[in-house]
């Protein structure tokens, strides 16, 4: 339905209201404002089916915090039929947007250098007691992000020697990135470097060819943190294998998987529901298989959390 | 955000929701190589929850408008806090 009979929308509100009175001023931004005006707050977040003329058909009601699916359905398809039996004048109006008329700057689509290891990792937590849907830790959910190495950070996954049987530790460092962005939970939590109180990884090369070198990881790690913004701990450990080829040097196959205890000392009303602190999170890392819709996606703290010269490297 | 984003695609493309072993599925004791395929398995997402791949999403007003306009269709707008990646 969101294909065929649809055009689909997915964008911030926030964004567009953050914008400045001079892009404000043009036909993008006086469209959704016009779309939205008999809105419950205007330009918010929710979900909205609109004509191209810039009139409100329906705003989505689909439940908080259950999604009523058939509820949703049931509402799509019904704004569908109203559109149809609208007035061409009233379904299209005279206005086709241009260049001229676009308010949101266009967003850049990154693109690391193909030597970068890339990975997509996704996180879920395992069911708890008064687990709830408003909770960001349901197991209904699951955490999508991308996590990146550059060209030489990739090499410290790689053991200097490849001889089948080398068993090499992973220096703790190489490993911030992935535990200080939260790649192993669900959520997002300020990280510290000195949170961090063990991070161990070592890699054995289980069979080696000219072509090929299949590397097996085991992994520990503990964090803590009791800062005002902080107050958490996880405890997990790691396996993994890859498939390197060393005259490429690239992974041509990549994944670790964890399992963890993430224990939130201090609940957030707006995440969380009941009073379990600790809950169980597996999370995966694998080559980013690249889909289309998300083409362009850095990770959810990049650029902030990436070292410099990393940033340099991205077009 | 999320739990709006993922109902809205299966309500458009799916007619029931099948929550199957992520929801009941108790954490192994720990992780080894024994385990690793079913922590592997719940860490990824089900097929259920990759039906938002198949759209074709704009990600601003001005070409759903234009879209819109040119095919004749209704625009599907869903606009949230922040970002899919993190927390809102």
């Amino acid at each position: 339905m969101l294909n065929s009979d649809c055009v689909s929308l997915a964008s911030s509100d926030v964004t567009y209201k953050n914008l400045s009175d001079t892009l404000k001023a043009k036909g993008e931004y006086q469209f959704l404002k016009k779309s939205l005006s008999k809105g419950k707050h205007g330009i918010h977040q929710g979900v909205y089916i609109v004509t191209p003329s810039g009139k409100l058909i329906k705003q989505i009601s689909w439940g908080w915090p259950l999604p009523d699916v058939d509820k949703i359905n049931a509402q799509l398809k019904q704004s569908i039929t109203d559109y149809k039996m609208m007035s061409r004048a009233e379904r299209l109006g005279d206005v086709l947007l241009t260049e001229e008329d676009r308010s949101m700057p266009v967003e850049p689509i990154l693109s690391p250098p193909t030597t970068w290891l890339q990975l997509r990792n996704t996180t879920r937590s395992y069911r708890f007691s008064e687990m709830n849907l408003f909770d960001i830790r349901h197991p209904a959910f699951v955490t999508v992000d991308k996590l990146w190495f550059s060209g030489q950070e990739k090499l410290q996954f790689v053991p200097s020697n490849t001889a089948k049987g080398t068993l090499e530790k992973v220096a703790p460092k190489a490993l911030n990135t992935m535990l200080l962005n939260s790649h192993l939970i669900t959520g997002r939590s300020a990280w510290w470097a000195e949170h961090i109180q063990k991070a161990e990884m070592e890699m054995k090369v289980v069979s080696s060819t000219s072509k090929q070198v299949i590397i097996y990881y085991r992994g520990t790690f503990n964090m803590h943190a009791d800062s005002k913004w902080c107050k958490e701990s996880y405890a997990g450990k790691l396996l993994g294998k890859a498939a390197w080829n060393p005259s490429r040097k690239q992974f041509t196959s990549f994944e670790w998987i964890s399992l963890g205890e993430h224990e939130i000392d201090k609940l957030k009303p707006n995440m969380h529901r009941g009073n379990t602190k600790s809950v169980t999170v597996a999370s995966k890392l694998v080559l980013d298989p690249q889909h289309q819709c998300e083409q362009g996606i850095a990770p959810a703290n990049w650029p902030d959390n990436y070292a410099r010269e990393l940033r340099a490297e991205v077009k | 955000m999320k739990k709006l984003f993922h109902s809205l695609i299966i309500a458009s493309i799916s007619t029931s929701i099948s929550f199957a072993d992520p929801l009941t599925e108790a954490p192994p004791k720990e992780l080894t190589w024994k385990t690793y395929d079913a922590v592997s398995r719940h860490a990824s997402q089900g097929s259920q929850e990759t039906l938002y791949f198949k759209v074709d999403w704009k990600n601003n007003v001005l070409a759903a408008q234009r879209e819109a306009y040119q095919e004749d269709k209704p625009i599907v707008m869903i606009l949230f806090f922040g970002d899919h990646r993190s927390n809102c």
